[in-house]
């Protein structure tokens, strides 16, 4: 019984292959573990199980090799090594060289031999190219040349918005081409719209201006040309319709307010409608000014704020004030827009109206109006009646419910 | 056009009713056959304090001058039985001879307000010539404008409420008339007099015997209520 006892199988971690790696338990691992020699047996190749066994199996050997655990003078076995309980057992070769035995089955399963088992593939070392710091992603867009000019500038334009590129988003190209139409059906001046990409610059070949005279010719309209993104390069050319009625000065001011104002916005799309808008309004009040009779328009200018000025007619007469000078200096007494003063009077007269025709309905049923006079009428007698047939409209004013 | 009796539906020139017979022969032997003065406020109930009666005396005031071919007065009494109410009111302007009213306002316009408090009723008792200007709708409309009053027992405020609906009513009504005149448009009691749709029996004249039954001399046991009013 004694000698099954020493045949009890050390828990697996006894044969831990790389014992270093679990030096935290120093002291408390079994003293095979901690031995260096374990550890250069477990180094060496799995050829010699037998005598790796009984290299296991030998505690001397073991302790004479190299860092051996001090020996407790006491028993002579190593201090820190799992202790026997059957000293024949440990002293009796025969069970020392079944538990090698047990030892080396298991490295062998441990250590598949090659050609068995799954084939892992050998690292390669694969030399990586070497690949730029920094992707440079550039938005410059093609020349406009070949079939891209003509789809600028072969044909008159059907559609006051011109981007056959759809540099603009559906919902943006939308929202800019119905504003146009919208200034178009307004103001007497069309507007009709160029956008280009980044980069991207009218060929040399053509002329802003002579375009607008091919496609519009006498008519009132101003071509523009802009860029996204880079609205500084933007064009605007009105024709000569225009240009000879309005002082090239004031054209200018028109350019640079609607530059400015545009650029005031970050984003490129909200730019070009930005300047659409800016044009509309401005141009919207240039072609109010336009004598519709002499097809001229007076002198502009701008005031100290770049607003539109109203100067006087070619023949003297008061100027209508334009349009933003007319929102601001049109202003109520207390600050309010004079268009909110004229809503309010009407609001009120409206109500004052309201007010009066309600009191006139009702006092017109007054009892204290003059006296009413039916026209007489000779009815005739029912019931026996001298002058009542016993006509009766009542009504029950019971609130508990008894009959 | 109804019975006070029956609520049947009577022609406008029948002497009886078609259903019951009724006809003043018959509120005659109950109230008699006298005329009975009454003031244009008869508050038999007592139930209007001084300020009320005075309050509602300026608004007849006003209700006659803009209407002065019209009687109006108020009529406040306590009946047993609820039935009799418009009974009472066909007796009552035939027979009534209200005080202050002037041969240009005979009963046949008059516009009886009569409430029982007893029942909690209240209705219009119409002359011939007030049933045309005062229709059926029109004048429950009306009786509705002073109902929240009368539910609290606000007598005075009601007949007030009642009394102010009462002349817009009229002064529409009158509005109406006057533009139809205008546009030679039949007056409303020829267009009103249209063939009765319900089922009303044929007209078998009420035996005579029964209206004259009661003698020209004969004393009439008057309801304890008129009685003291007509001593």
């Amino acid at each position: 019984m004694i000698a099954m006892a020493g045949k009890v199988e050390l828990p697996d971690w006894e044969e831990n292959d790389m014992p270093e790696e679990f030096a935290l338990g120093i002291g408390l691992w079994p003293a095979g573990l901690l031995d260096n020699a374990i550890a250069k047996a477990d180094s060496k190749k799995v050829g010699d199980d037998k005598k790796a066994g009984k290299e296991a199996a030998d505690p001397e050997k073991i302790a004479a090799a190299g860092d051996a655990p001090e020996k407790d003078p006491a028993t002579g076995t190593a201090v820190g090594s799992t202790k026997v309980d059957d000293p024949e057992a440990a002293k009796n070769p025969e069970l020392a060289d079944t538990s090698a035995e047990k030892k080396a089955t298991r490295r062998e399963i441990r250590e598949i031999p090659p050609g068995l088992g799954p084939e892992v593939p050998e690292r390669i070392e694969i030399d990586e190219p070497s690949l730029p710091a920094l992707i440079e992603i550039t938005h410059v867009m093609p020349p406009i040349e070949g079939e891209l000019r003509d789809r600028f500038f072969k044909n008159r334009p059907k559609e006051f918005l011109i981007d056959p590129q759809q540099m603009l988003t559906e919902q943006k190209s939308n929202d800019v081409r119905r504003f146009l139409e919208y200034h178009a059906e307004e103001a007497g001046i069309d507007i009709y719209l160029i956008v280009m990409g980044n980069g991207q610059k009218i060929p040399e070949d053509i002329s802003l201006a002579s375009q607008h005279r091919e496609w519009f010719g006498e008519m009132p309209t101003a071509l523009v040309a802009t860029t996204m993104g880079t609205m500084g390069n933007t064009q605007i050319v009105y024709g000569e319709v225009i240009t000879g009625s309005v002082d090239k000065n004031a054209l200018d001011k028109v350019y640079q307010h609607c530059l400015r104002e545009a650029q005031k916005i970050e984003n490129d799309s909200d730019q070009i409608e930005q300047l659409a808008l800016e044009l509309s309004i401005q141009l919207y009040w240039v072609s109010q000014l336009l004598d519709k009779d002499s097809g001229t328009v007076s002198p502009i200018t701008f005031n100290a704020d770049r607003e539109i000025v109203a100067t006087s007619r070619p023949d003297g007469a008061a100027m209508p004030i334009p349009f933003q000078n007319r929102a601001s200096t049109m202003m109520g007494p207390l600050g309010i827009p004079l268009a909110w003063w004229i809503f309010g009077s009407v609001a009120l007269l409206a109500l004052i109206a309201a007010i009066w025709m309600g009191s006139w309905m009702w006092r017109r049923d007054s009892l204290n109006r003059k006296p009413v006079l039916f026209q007489e009428l000779s009815m005739p007698n029912r019931l026996g009646g001298e002058f009542s047939g016993g006509g009766f409209v009542g009504m029950s004013y019971d609130v508990s419910g008894r009959e | 056009m109804k019975c006070p009796s029956c609520s049947r539906p009577v022609d406008h020139e029948a002497d009886t009713c078609y259903s019951c017979g009724f006809s003043v022969a018959q509120v005659q032997r109950i109230y008699g056959r006298d005329l009975l003065p009454m003031a244009r406020i008869s508050d038999t109930a007592h139930c209007l304090r001084k300020r009320d009666r005075d309050d509602l005396d300026e608004i007849m005031d006003r209700l006659q001058n803009r209407f002065p071919q019209l009687l109006f007065c108020s009529y406040l009494t306590t009946l047993e039985n609820a039935a009799e109410i418009p009974s009472l009111g066909f007796w009552l302007v035939n027979h009534a001879r209200v005080k202050g009213s002037e041969y240009a306002r005979p009963n046949e316009n008059a516009l009886m307000v009569i409430v029982d408090l007893t029942n909690k009723q209240i209705g219009f008792s119409l002359g011939y010539f007030a049933e045309y200007l005062l229709g059926e709708e029109d004048a429950h409309r009306t009786l509705q404008a002073a109902r929240p009053y009368l539910v609290n027992g606000d007598y005075g405020r009601a007949l007030i409420t009642l009394y102010k609906k009462l002349g817009r009513v009229l002064s529409r009504r009158a509005r109406v008339l006057k533009k139809n005149q205008r546009q030679g448009r039949k007056p409303d009691y020829e267009i009103q007099n249209v063939p009765n749709l319900l089922d009303v029996p044929n007209h078998q004249p009420f035996p005579a015997s029964a209206a004259d039954n009661v003698p020209e001399e004969a004393t009439v046991e008057l309801p304890p209520i008129l009685d003291p009013m007509i001593r």
